[in-house]
């Protein structure tokens, strides 16, 4: 998104002088030619998602309004004038222009103007009160800017109390109880999405579900998720080890939700608050471990079947410290989760004990995100996870976006895990898309997993994994819609693992190589 | 002895790249930005780090079940380790 956060700059500055062409004619436009009325600017650019539905709204709202009711309640006309900030590609322009039906168009080479009149990104709104101005006297003053679209119902506001040098007759003033009629307060945006992912190999399937729906009005925003994911596993206990264990088909269900709210502080700040739930095993190498445990102590005093479930919190800041370029968010979770525990036989206690069964989770992070040039977009994240009993995690994740071409994009991430005293986890991978037909993309993308291992604990069984290699490589099917896209992607995955040690031998079947097969399904929309 | 070498090694290794890709960010952070009109590529919906689901890359929940170091920052499913005492 280029518009910024929206801001009302209530002033009375003059406003600079213009002459501008118009848009397909080249006729010159110039300030002076709107003495006597109240002009409205609405930058747009045809790339600008969000200009879109602001002068898709003007128009009616503004434009159209004012000129069936000859003017203001006071009887000063208005007229808008939608300023092109982008002059190449003039055929996605006029395709624009006739998409939300703006009437009088002038473009802004340059984007000259926009600069002059410190417009940080678009929409960008501007209302000039020319009423004491002549075709002498040039005298116009810049009464609201906003970059950012508030709605028609602020503009209204604005342009309703302009009065003309000379009072109205009486009588037309009655006109103002009924002008906010049908205005719109600021654009109401609700956006949704379902996703879908599945895994799939010989001996175990995976499936995730995803519904997520969300709506912004001005500077607040509101988001909810459930997540519905299945596992099914065909458990096949190491015989060389575990004399005791049998083969059984293990299926799951893991519920999720969560809701998430952003609350925009004056211009730049973001203040961001959500909270979670789950039930059920978070992965399946976790229930394969709980299914063990139960096959070994099911009939020992001192076991009892795990119920894994947890919540979480988070809340987070975001500055915008570059309008449009540079952002900065903050944010600190805290999770709670209890977990299916291991479990050993302790001979003095002649039961089971389990080792700890509710995690804490404290985790810091730091979000940067940069326009660096015309073509490169990066995203570096740096994470700290502080865990119940464990060693400090650290990690971090990059991502560099840069555009190739008019339809080429090229994105590399990467990232590093450090977890003392042995863990060390890296990858990196690259996407390659490509726009074959408007709003069609295709990608083919790759990605290399590496890690050391878990950690070993101290019992005589760890559960721990070894260490693990992953390669993936895929393809993928975009529609970049306006207000619907839908992403499909298909991508075999090998995972290797080093050699189980001996005391993870018990779950040799579960920590040994497999090839997957990934698929990927996901639809967002706008209402 | 090696196990406690190569640890080491690791952990001088990684210092060393958080340093460098803090710096980085930060130093280029600082540089200027293309203008608004400027940022007709940069805009595009498959250019930004969009949080829609059909704008996701290489972004695999279920991936990060084995592969530990791509989860984010969840608890139980970061930690790794279940039977950890």
């Amino acid at each position: 998104m280029v518009a910024t956060p929206a801001g009302l700059h209530a002033e009375t500055t003059p406003a600079p002088a213009f002459e501008l062409p118009k848009w397909e004619t080249n006729e010159k436009v110039r300030l002076p030619d709107f003495a006597g009325q109240i002009v409205v600017l609405d930058f747009f650019a045809y790339w600008c998602v969000p200009c879109r539905r602001a002068s898709a709204e003007i128009e009616p709202g503004i434009h159209k309004f004012y000129e069936s009711r000859h003017g203001n309640p006071n009887n000063v006309p208005v007229r808008v004038v939608a300023v092109n900030i982008e002059t190449a590609n003039p055929q996605k322009t006029a395709q624009f222009i006739k998409e939300v039906g703006a009437d009088f168009v002038v473009n802004d080479r340059d984007a000259a103007l926009l600069t002059k009149l410190d417009g940080a990104g678009t929409p960008f709104i501007v209302v000039i009160d020319g009423t004491h101005a002549t075709k002498e006297r040039s005298e116009f003053h810049i009464i609201y800017k906003s970059t950012g679209f508030e709605g028609t119902k602020k503009l209204r506001q604005v342009i309703d109390a302009v009065k003309p040098p000379a009072a109205p007759p009486e009588g037309k003033s009655a006109r103002a109880t009924a002008v906010l009629e049908h205005a719109t307060g600021p654009p109401v945006v609700r956006k949704g999405s379902v996703a879908f992912e599945a895994m799939l190999s010989s001996d175990i399937q995976l499936t995730t579900t995803t519904f997520d729906y969300g709506q912004q009005q001005g500077g607040t925003e509101w988001n909810i998720h459930y997540t519905y994911s299945t596992y099914g596993e065909d458990y096949a206990p190491f015989k060389q080890f575990d004399f005791l264990g049998s083969a059984e088909r293990l299926d799951e269900d893991y519920h999720s939700g969560g809701a998430s709210v952003r609350q925009k502080l004056g211009d730049r700040f973001t203040l961001s608050g959500s909270g979670g739930f789950y039930s059920g095993f978070t992965d399946f190498r976790s229930l394969w471990l709980a299914n063990y445990y139960k096959q070994q102590f099911n009939f020992v005093p001192g076991y009892s079947r795990p119920d894994p479930q947890g919540f979480n919190a988070s809340t987070g800041l975001r500055w915008e410290y570059q309008p449009t370029t540079g952002f900065i968010e903050a944010t600190f979770l805290y999770a709670n989760d209890e977990i299916a525990p291991g479990y050993e036989f302790e001979p003095t206690l002649g039961q089971a004990v389990h080792g700890r069964d509710i995690l804490h989770t404290y985790s810091p992070s730091l979000k940067l995100e940069n326009v660096l040039t015309t073509r490169v977009r990066t995203l570096n994240e740096f994470q700290l996870t502080l865990t119940s009993d464990r060693q400090p995690r650290y990690a971090y994740r990059g991502a560099v976006n840069v555009a190739l071409g008019e339809r080429w994009v090229w994105r590399v991430t990467g990232g590093y895990t450090q977890e003392d005293p042995t863990l060390r986890a890296w990858h990196v991978g690259a996407t390659l898309e490509c726009e074959v037909a408007p709003r069609w993309l295709v990608s083919v993308s790759g990605l290399y997993y590496r890690d050391t291992g878990e950690i070993e604990n101290s019992l005589f069984i760890s559960t721990a994994a070894p260490g693990l290699r992953t390669w993936q490589g895929g393809i993928g099917l975009r529609y970049a819609g306006v207000k619907s896209s839908f992403h499909i992607a298909f991508a075999p995955v090998w995972s290797e693992y080093d050699p189980v040690q001996v005391g993870t031998r018990p779950f040799t079947n579960l920590y040994r190589d497999r090839t997957w097969y990934s698929v990927q399904a996901a639809w967002s929309f706008e209402l | 002895m090696g196990n406690i070498n190569s640890a080491v090694r690791y952990r001088q290794k990684f210092d060393v790249v958080l340093v460098c890709a803090g710096l980085i960010t930060l130093a280029l952070a600082g540089c200027s930005s293309p203008a608004v009109r400027q940022q007709r590529l940069v805009a595009k919906p498959n250019m930004t780090f969009s949080d829609a689901a059909a704008f996701q890359y290489n972004s695999s929940r279920l991936m990060s079940q084995q592969a530990t170091g791509l989860a984010g920052s969840v608890g139980s499913q970061n930690s790794g380790c279940t039977s950890c005492r």
